[in-house]
């Protein structure tokens, strides 16, 4: 267990869209949580420059943020929990700006908030991702089964990355924000 | 989000032969800006790094902070509810939301002075601007702002309380206002689906509305819709947009469609701070930093994509002194003891209920339309402003507004391979409307493969 580490546990994704809203919808499960006073539990889907003008009005910076999201990717199966750790850099200044143009739009997107959130310096010490594999995008209320049994995994894992350490035992991927927008 | 199209970097790109003149170009507004020449102007739009980029950014947090004061937080309030809000407004939380809106009245005689020196070069540089992204004025707008003393939500009464809101609402052919009535500008929208990925409805419920005014079969009321996926035709089908017209004339919105009619209408209340004079706005900015100041938008000969960007800068000024008046407001009710936020309102639990909400996004025009039956939504259908201006071609062939201001725009952009060419004209064009829009705008160069693309990617391929 680790003492006072500043700490905001945020969800990121649409609402309505089936197992591509676990972020959201686990909101309330989250907030339920028996988490310390120096953990914020939040949504943060009402735009990336919002979010970083309220990180920069910390007195004290956020040293740890953890971000819930579900991305659909490419071999793993609908319920899978892979962790990312974000380990900064930039895209070129032309996808930051585009970045910017969807953050003004509206678009609810993790990369975005990663990118511009790295452009505008508020990731501090760790930026940790809990992703999870939703499948294809459906809209609706419901999740999958094999997304509902996952749930307590998933409030168990956001507990223990929010609460603890690190451990290297973990099982941990990177993100690269350079790399995040290209192809392939 | 339109400032980087008008930059040092972007115009270096696309048409070099701007920057020596910009740079030789006195700003005609430097005792309000601060800057020299044009030149210093476009340097400090480049994004990212550019100082007018950043400070826009940064007075976005000023006006957020002043809407929570009342909405709890933004976007998504969670303060407004039928019939009112549901937080206590006292003389403290309108110091509050005064002590921000005052930083807008300097801000608004810069934007405007920036605006006004970046948009005039352009336009003495190369008069072929004026055809970027023209069209007719031809626009709609619900008008916004309502005044307590003349609001009661009736639709029996919208033509009284719609033509009280600080801005008019209304239809405008070709510069010209049509109606200001909120009834007419209802009955005569008409929704098509001739060449959107959606199934045509049956029936016509719907034949006249409470005031006896004539239902077209494709009115909002009267609509159904049945998404009908199929393969993009330029011919046929090829948009998930639905082409909403009013009259049978496709219209374009804008939050600068609101200043146009009020300003052309002349029917707005009297106002400490505005006075539409039937070609013009002029708007009194109170002193802050900067001395006081009248500022005017004068409706312009040509309707382009400068002209709707410089209205957008005007209508900074324009929502500032409406706050600005309603604060006033605010402070006399709330100083004569009248502090009701709310009416109570009860959802009707039985008969069949029609509604038509008439009320300005921040892109402009926005309706909804429901149909409520024994107590639940039957049918609820939204009209917004991208809806119209990213429309299809109407049944009969004319052009949405994106795709009338796209097809009247010239290539002035300078390149000399294909591969160099960024679509900068074109971008203006479609910014002008919605400066985020890019964001799925695809320009293919003719007989060649390249395509100036920008779409919203959801990729992931970054993680290792």
């Amino acid at each position: 267990m680790e003492l006072n580490k500043k700490t905001f546990v945020g969800t990121v994704g649409y609402h309505l869209l089936g197992n591509h809203s676990i972020g959201p919808t686990l909101l309330p499960d989250l907030q339920k949580m028996d988490t310390p006073s120096h953990i914020t539990i939040d949504e943060l889907n009402w735009g990336p420059l919002a979010v970083i003008q309220q990180f920069q009005a910390e007195e004290i910076p956020y040293q740890k943020v953890i971000l819930l999201c579900a991305i659909e990717r490419p071999e793993r199966q609908i319920g899978e929990i892979t962790i990312y750790h974000w380990k900064g850099g930039l895209p070129d200044d032309e996808q930051i700006q585009a970045c910017m143009g969807d953050a003004a739009t509206g678009v609810i997107s993790v990369e975005n908030l990663l990118v511009l959130g790295e452009h505008f310096k508020i990731w501090e010490d760790e930026v940790i991702l809990v992703d999870v594999e939703p499948g294809p995008e459906v809209a609706g209320l419901q999740f999958t089964p094999n997304m509902q049994k996952q749930i307590p995994e998933i409030l168990e894992t956001v507990f223990r990355l929010a609460t603890e350490e690190l451990s290297e035992t973990e099982k941990v991927s990177y993100l690269f924000g350079d790399k995040i927008f290209a192809n392939g | 989000m339109a400032g980087p199209d008008y930059s040092e970097e972007m115009v270096a790109a696309t048409n070099p032969e701007l920057i020596e003149k910009a740079a030789n170009t006195k700003a005609k507004n430097k005792a309000v800006h601060g800057y020299d020449t044009v030149l210093d102007i476009m340097k400090d739009l480049n994004p990212l790094k550019g100082k007018l980029y950043l400070e826009a950014l940064t007075m976005t947090r000023v006006a957020r902070e002043a809407y929570v004061q009342i909405g709890g937080k933004y976007p998504h309030p969670q303060s407004v509810v039928p019939g009112g809000i549901s937080v206590t407004v006292t003389l403290t939380t309108l110091n509050e939301v005064r002590s921000r809106l005052v930083k807008f009245f300097d801000y608004s005689q810069k934007t405007t002075g920036i605006w006004d020196d970046v948009f005039d070069f352009f336009l003495e540089s190369n008069p072929e601007y004026e055809k970027c992204g023209v069209r007719p004025a031809t626009m709609a707008d619900t008008g916004v702002w309502d005044r307590p003393d003349s609001y009661d939500a009736s639709f029996k009464n919208c033509d009284k309380w719609g033509k009280d809101r600080w801005s008019t609402p209304g239809i405008l052919v070709d510069g010209e206002v049509v109606t200001t009535n909120l009834s007419e500008l209802n009955a005569g929208l008409e929704e098509f689906v001739e060449h959107s990925y959606y199934e045509k409805w049956d029936g016509h419920r719907f034949k006249t509305d409470d005031k006896g005014l004539p239902l077209s079969p494709n009115h909002p009321w009267n609509k159904d819709t049945v998404p009908k996926p199929g393969k993009q035709s330029w011919r046929d089908r090829y948009s998930w947009d639905t082409c909403p017209t009013w009259d049978r004339m496709p219209m374009e919105a804008g939050a600068y469609s609101r200043m146009y009619l009020t300003a052309k209408a002349n029917v707005a209340p009297p106002s400490r701070f505005l006075e539409n004079t039937g070609h013009s706005m002029k708007i009194k900015v109170p002193k802050h930093t900067l001395p006081e100041a009248e500022l005017e938008w004068k409706i312009p000969k040509h309707w382009n994509a400068f002209e709707r960007n410089r209205a957008r800068a005007y209508c900074i000024p324009y929502s500032a002194m409406v706050a600005m008046e309603n604060l006033m407001m605010a402070q006399e009710l709330i100083r004569n003891g009248e502090t009701q936020v709310s009416t109570p309102f009860e959802i009707p639990k039985t008969g069949t209920h029609v509604g038509f909400g008439a009320w300005g996004a921040g892109r402009g025009f926005l309706t909804h339309h429901l149909i409520i039956e024994k107590g639940v939504i039957e049918n609820y259908q939204i009209i917004t402003p991208s809806t119209m201006n990213a429309a299809p071609r109407t049944p009969w062939g004319e052009p949405g507004p994106y795709e009338e201001a796209v097809l009247n725009t010239p290539i002035l952009e300078k390149f000399d391979k294909p591969e160099d060419y960024k679509g900068i004209d074109i971008l203006r064009a479609i910014r002008s409307f919605d400066p985020c829009m890019p964001c799925t705008t695809h320009i293919m160069a003719k007989d060649t493969d390249h395509v100036v693309s920008r779409e919203v990617t959801t990729c992931a391929c970054g993680i290792e």
